[in-house]
């Protein structure tokens, strides 16, 4: 066998159980986020391209990109400084010398596929090259000094190579073997670009020299031209020939003519390197400069940072096989250029409003855009105007659809300000009175001209020359926001609630053959059969024919729940714009899947979404028209972010699915494990990576067998879905969704043959797939031979030693091979009746086993779970901020009850239906001799959650009927509080009235009085606003508080009370403290009962000395809690009492009902918190009211620190 | 002369504004205590006196006033009324007793009569 077998790079095979132990929640769920794919790029905006880009945070090992290529697999290979890499859309694997001894640097200065498929990496260090799998290093040229760093590389028919460098020296590799060639006689140190002609004669060019290399000499190839340095390039043309760019005149030339010219509008300063896309557009790299594009159609496009480019040094533009272009930058990393199916309109095309909710294209070219917000505009010639719709009435800005009918004439319909009409470039209402007013949603011209109006109020036809209303069986048809045209002329319409039809003169309604009316019908197309289609809301597409109704919806295949619009194409095709992005299929599929065919490979529907250059997935929904073609056949769509436009004979049948293969298979054995079955030296993993020759034999004993795979979609990858099939195992295909792991974790000894295939962008799975053939080996004696062969000599019943030594051998074997099994039966059974859920997981988080509990809990079989990550179970792992809680940074609400969960155990869990629920897992690591696993036990805590919440809603009430009797304790405190502000504004304003009835009112006296008067109101709707605060009843509202913020306020709102009784308060806040986590009402409810025992601790003393001391600070012993004690000077507790006056019913007052402290202690500790009472050493009691700390922050920082430290997320994990 | 005691400053201001507007010569205390060491109090025709100040309350005041043998006449005004501080404020004397917040007429009526009984007691 000649499969590469190298050991795993982390030595423990679990790279992530130690920080699981260690940080519990956070690590977790990092670790489960690590299962996300590397690239996330983000989307910019560009007319002509959807851009993304890939830095380091998206796994690119280093920020710069110096050349690309892609192998005849469909890989791509670029260089980088840190390593070459393969990338397949999604994952980087990357080659350098710690993986890659052949390579004598990571730094990759230049890259080549030769003719042969062998891959030319030019290092810092010198040459390397790969062939098949094989790394060889060819280092520099013998003799060599300084720097060779590749500038190009030239290959000739024979696959013989020219090496220039960036310091203008030349280099010919013949096989491996390299020549130093005389250096040509340009300007010394100035790199050439290097080419071979139809002869196979290696030519240079600098701006200095143009010649070719005789085989002795270099003989001049003519004038070079008056060009800088840097304005020179050459590239090789799709169509032979090469490129060759001289200042700003940049032509073809083929066989030692020119046979195309395009003059650059500028002189393109600090070339680096050009090349040629498929369309014939010539992009120009630049060193600092930013990227330039030479178009076919003679444009120059000019891209920087200014206009979505990641960094202006670009090393070069490469275009892979599915016409994306990629570029590398020097700093900015890679960057893939998308050709839009889509192109967009908006705000950066002029259109002012990004809501647009119709469409229309006129018979003259141009396009009308009904905007809700900013009224109509007109497009045409490339220009975006404004329609100016205004009368004497007003201005109309909220357009709900718009009409350009045959007649040239162009309709408007409005939100409650009736129809419109633009007709020599003026604007004007038409209809009359009936129809002002009307919210006019959809307008539709039949095909007698008639122009249909769908009113929210009723439905009016234009036709000559007047208008009339419609009605259904004597009632109002409203709300009509689809129409079409039916044969014989009948006009089909839909308003959501039925759907109508209007047949000689009369609109009835339309029904199911069972006299149903057929709802949630919001567009109609009728096709040629006759057939009528209908969009609905929630239920996908419906086909109505001949009284029948049938249905395509998400069973059938169609992957959008809401149709919008239908419009047909030339070539058959239904463009459908959707909750899920623009879809397209062939009518007769469509057909087929309403006839209910099930013998199709699946419904074939393409969907385009933002990735294709539509502004938003979501298009315009509930009006008409909201797609539109125009007369070059092109398809104008409305979304709520803008128009695109899309021309449906460029996008063509749909491409076959990705190809796919099977990058790696992985299995655990023991290597020492004795085949009796006794414990071996530890378990290994090795990784069989490709060409796999026939069929891959594996050990006896090999455990958890895992397949990578992929499927090579450069343009969208992130879409690719997939299906896995293990023949020997499985019976039929499974749906793995986007998964590019695939695990079988128990093989029994046998043959089985793994087959994964992809589904193609329209999401048809007829591609051929990958497949891989594989032979579990058995221990000897699980062969049938020895079994046999044992047992024939048993049977023979010979004594003899053999016999004997076989015997006892046999028996010794199976014996073990007994208590193996007996114990492995134990583990099973106890795994599997447990009576909580039991999942085990592998090293990387797939689970390798599950046990009934889980299945009942979640809704899943099993068969579902095994071998998908832990992550499809607990799917909050996936936030990434490590953070429990519920999306918007509030804590959960477990926490929020003051019962949150301990050291990050407790998670959600998603049932196989999508309903979460409350989780609490425990982890545990466990060493076996086929690895380390992770045995994390789930329950579900539903029920102890809600009978907490109970608890906790009852605790509320509890302390909302404290407050409220604390209310009439209060109320005489409230009331002065209140008074004062009101005779202040009172006594201020009759003041005022009464120098204003002087003869010489002062202004200034009166300026000041109404000062007075607002100052005094806003401060008695503060004390309305503390008392409201306090005494509403309402959910707990858990949030950061500073605690002397709440001292602070309710020392306000018991002032009066305090000064009542004739109580000094001496308030020491510590500055600086940290917020505790809290809600404020019922913190402040503490704090005034707080208080207020403490003044009526101080009855019996002597006014004078009625003093309250409130300090606040940190708790001592470690910050995590702050401490607020309130120590008055009163007659102090017997100690018998200290504890006893927080039970409920408990009280040293004469009218109290002893619930007070009762109830504040429930609040306090429902916060984590604590709160008792102690005799002061001399008089009186201090009451501590101690609160932890709000915990956020620490939190953050944690995170980060596990984000770096984790392995898997750097995306290197291939290789 | 009338003299407004209310450890509310606002109310203070609001008051001698009040009074000012009618023709009233005024002066404010921002507390009890502020007010009996005061010169004003001498001079006053009238108090106008908050009964619930923090410090010397005004009973407080009452009470110095009534050792001190001083008869100024005693406008009480409250915000937090209650039986028997209306009781106890009566008791001491107070010529009336008025609840806040307070309308122009019911104070000027009440100070029209207060510092009519006072002109009568003096006599």
């Amino acid at each position: 066998m000649r499969h590469r077998r190298d050991r795993s790079p982390t030595k423990s095979g679990f790279p992530w159980i130690g920080s699981v132990v260690l940080c519990g929640r956070v690590a977790l769920v990092l670790a489960l986020a690590a299962d996300a794919h590397a690239g996330k790029p983000a989307f910019r905006a560009d007319p002509e391209y959807v851009i993304n880009s890939w830095e380091t945070d998206e796994g690119l090992p280093e920020n710069s990109a110096t050349a690309m290529a892609q192998a005849s697999d469909g890989y791509l290979w670029f260089g980088t400084f840190e390593g070459v890499v393969r990338f397949d859309g999604l994952r980087f694997t990357v080659f350098d010398p710690s993986n890659t001894p052949a390579l004598p640097a990571a730094g990759v200065v230049n890259l080549h596929l030769d003719r042969a498929g062998r891959l030319w990496v030019s290092t810092l260090s010198g040459l390397a090259v790969r062939e098949g799998e094989r790394w060889r290093r060819i280092g520099v040229p013998d003799g060599w000094r300084g720097e060779f760093f590749v500038r190009t590389f030239a290959e000739r028919g024979n696959g013989d190579l020219l090496v220039t460098t960036f310091d203008g020296r030349v280099v010919e590799v013949v096989g491996e073997r390299m020549r130093v060639l005389p250096a040509p006689p340009g300007e010394p140190g100035k790199g050439y670009f290097g080419f071979a002609d139809d002869a196979g004669q290696w030519w240079v060019r600098q701006h200095r020299f143009i010649g070719r290399w005789d085989g002795a000499r270099w003989v001049s190839g003519g004038d070079p031209g008056d060009a800088g340095a840097n304005q020179v390039a050459t590239a090789p043309a799709r169509d032979g020939g090469w490129w060759v760019l001289v200042g700003r005149d940049l032509c073809k030339r083929r066989g030692g003519t020119e046979v195309a010219r395009r003059t650059l509008g500028e002189v393109v300063q600090g070339v680096w390197s050009m090349s040629e896309d498929a369309a014939g557009n010539v992009w120009i790299c630049t060193f600092d400069r930013g990227l330039y594009r030479a178009g076919a159609d003679g444009q120059l496009r000019h891209w920087t940072t200014a206009n979505g480019l990641a960094y202006d040094g670009v090393r070069f533009a490469f275009e892979d096989r599915e016409r994306n272009v990629w570029v590398g930058t020097s700093g900015g990393g890679l960057m893939r250029f998308r050709p839009r199916a889509f192109v967009a309109v908006d705000s950066a095309s002029g259109l002012a409003e990004r809501v647009v909710n119709s469409v229309s294209a006129d018979g003259q070219g141009a396009v009308w855009i009904g905007t809700y917000g900013k009224g109509v505009f007109k497009l045409s010639d490339g220009r975006v105007t404004p329609v100016p719709l205004a009368d004497g009435a007003g201005r109309v800005e909220y357009v709900q659809s718009v009409l350009a009918d045959r007649g040239g004439r162009v309709w408007v319909g409005t939100f409650n300000q009736g129809l419109w009409r633009v007709e020599g470039g003026e604007g004007r209402r038409v209809g009359g009175a009936g129809l002002n007013g009307e919210n006019v949603l959809s307008l539709f011209e039949d095909s007698r001209g008639r122009v249909w109006v769908g009113g929210g109020q009723g439905l009016w036809v234009f036709d000559a020359g007047e208008f009339r209303m419609c009605g259904g069986d004597g009632r109002a048809v409203r709300a009509v926001c689809g129409f079409a045209e039916g044969a014989g002329g009948d006009v089909w319409m839909a308003n959501g609630d039925s759907v109508f039809r209007f047949h000689e003169g009369r609109v009835d309604a339309v029904t199911t053959a069972d006299g149903q009316p057929i709802r949630d019908v919001t567009c109609l197309k009728v096709d040629a059969d006759a057939a009528v289609w209908m969009g609905t809301r929630r239920s996908g597409l419906l086909r109505w024919r001949d009284g029948r109704v049938a249905r395509v919806d998400a069973a059938g295949g169609l992957p959008a729940e809401a149709v919008h619009a239908i419009v047909e194409d030339d070539g058959g095709y239904f463009w459908m714009t959707s909750n899920r992005g623009v879809l397209r299929a062939l009518r007769r599929d469509l057909d087929a899947a309403a006839d209910g065919q099930r013998d199709l490979p699946g419904l074939r529907c393409r969907v385009f979404d933002k990735g294709d250059g539509l502004p938003s997935a979501e298009g315009a929904s509930g009006r008409q028209p909201v797609a539109s073609r125009d007369r070059g056949g092109r398809l104008w769509l409305a979304t709520p972010k803008g128009v695109a436009f899309i021309d449906p004979a460029g996008v063509g049948a749909s491409p076959a699915p990705p190809p796919t293969s099977v990058e790696a298979l992985i299995y655990e054995d023991d290597p020492g494990r004795r085949a009796d079955g006794r414990k071996g030296h530890g378990a290994r993993r090795t990784r069989l990576l490709p060409p796999f020759d026939g069929r891959v034999i594996l050990p006896a004993g090999s455990r958890n067998v895992e397949f990578r795979y992929a499927g090579l979609s450069l343009g969208a990858p992130e879409r690719v879905r997939f299906q896995i099939r293990i023949d020997g195992r499985d019976a039929d295909w499974q749906d793995v969704g986007t998964e590019r792991v695939a695990h079988y974790y128990d093989p029994r000894p046998g043959d089985y043959v793994f087959r994964v295939r992809a589904a193609g962008p329209d999401g048809a799975w007829d591609g051929a797939g990958a497949r891989l053939a594989f032979r579990v080996r058995p221990y000897f004696w699980q062969t049938l031979w020895f079994g046999a062969g044992a047992a024939g000599v048993l049977a023979a019943g010979g004594a003899g030693g053999v016999a004997w030594m076989v015997r006892r051998r046999y028996r010794r074997l199976t014996e073990s091979a007994r208590v193996l099994r007996e114990s492995e039966e134990r583990f099973r059974l106890v795994f599997e009746t447990a009576p909580n859920g039991l999942v085990m997981v592998d090293a990387r988080g797939h689970m390798v086993m599950v046990n009934a509990e889980i299945e009942r809990v979640f809704g899943y079989r099993r068969e579902a779970l095994v071998g998908r990550p832990l992550g499809t179970l607990l799917p909050e792992g996936r936030d990434a901020g490590g953070r429990v809680g519920d999306g918007d940074g509030r804590p959960s609400r477990a926490e929020a009850d003051g019962n949150g969960a301990r050291a990050g155990h407790e998670l959600r869990g998603r049932r196989a239906d999508g309903r979460e629920m409350p989780v609490e897992i425990g982890l545990s690591p466990m060493e076996t001799a086929a690895g380390r696993f992770l045995l994390c036990s789930i329950t579900d805590v539903s029920e102890r959650r809600r009978a907490e919440s109970q608890a906790a809603q009852l605790r509320n009430e509890l302390a909302h009927l404290s407050r409220v009797t604390m209310l009439g304790e209060l109320s005489g405190s409230l009331a002065h509080e209140l008074n004062q502000p009101l005779t202040s504004i009172l006594s201020n304003a009759q003041a005022a009235q009464h120098f204003l009835a002087r003869r010489d009112p002062e202004v200034g006296e009166v300026r000041e009085i109404l000062a007075d008067i607002v100052a005094e109101d806003k401060r008695a709707g503060e004390v309305i606003r503390r008392l409201r605060a306090l005494f509403k009843k309402g959910e707990v509202q858990r949030q950061e508080l500073d605690v002397n913020e709440v001292l602070e306020d309710v020392l306000k709102l018991a002032r009066s009370d305090l000064i009542n009784y004739g109580v000094a308060v001496d308030v020491r806040p510590a500055t600086g403290l940290p917020p505790v986590m809290g809600d404020r009402v019922q913190l402040q409810q503490v704090l005034l009962n707080v208080i207020k025992n403490g003044c009526d601790a101080m009855e019996a003393v002597a006014p004078g000395e009625r003093r309250l001391d409130v300090t606040s600070g940190l708790a001592p012993g470690g910050g995590a809690s702050v401490d607020v004690s309130i120590r008055d000077h009163g007659t102090g507790v017997p100690p018998a009492d200290l504890e006893r006056i927080f039970a409920p019913f408990v009280t040293t007052k004469a009218g109290g009902m002893g619930l007070g402290l009762a109830v504040c202690r429930t609040i306090i500790q429902g916060h984590g918190g604590r709160l008792w009472l102690e005799n002061n050493p001399g008089r009186g009691a201090t009451v501590h009211l101690v609160l932890p700390v709000a915990r956020n922050e620490s939190r953050g920082g944690d995170a980060e620190g596990e984000l770096d430290q984790s392995p898997i997320v750097a995306g290197r994990a291939g290789g | 002369l009338i003299a407004v005691v209310d450890d509310e400053e606002a109310v203070c201001r609001a008051l001698e504004r009040l009074l000012r507007s009618v023709g009233f010569d005024v002066e404010t205390f921002a507390s009890g205590a502020a007010f009996l060491e005061s010169r004003g109090r001498w001079r006053a025709d009238c108090v106008v006196l908050d009964m619930h100040m923090p410090g010397v309350s005004g009973a407080d005041v009452q009470a110095r006033l009534a050792a001190a043998a001083q008869e100024v006449p005693v406008v009480v005004i409250t915000g937090r009324d209650s039986d028997d501080v209306r009781e106890r404020a009566m008791a001491a004397g107070a010529a009336a007793y008025l609840r806040k917040p307070i309308d122009d007429q019911t104070l000027l009526s009440a100070l029209a009569a207060a510092i009519a009984r006072g002109r009568t007691r003096r006599l």
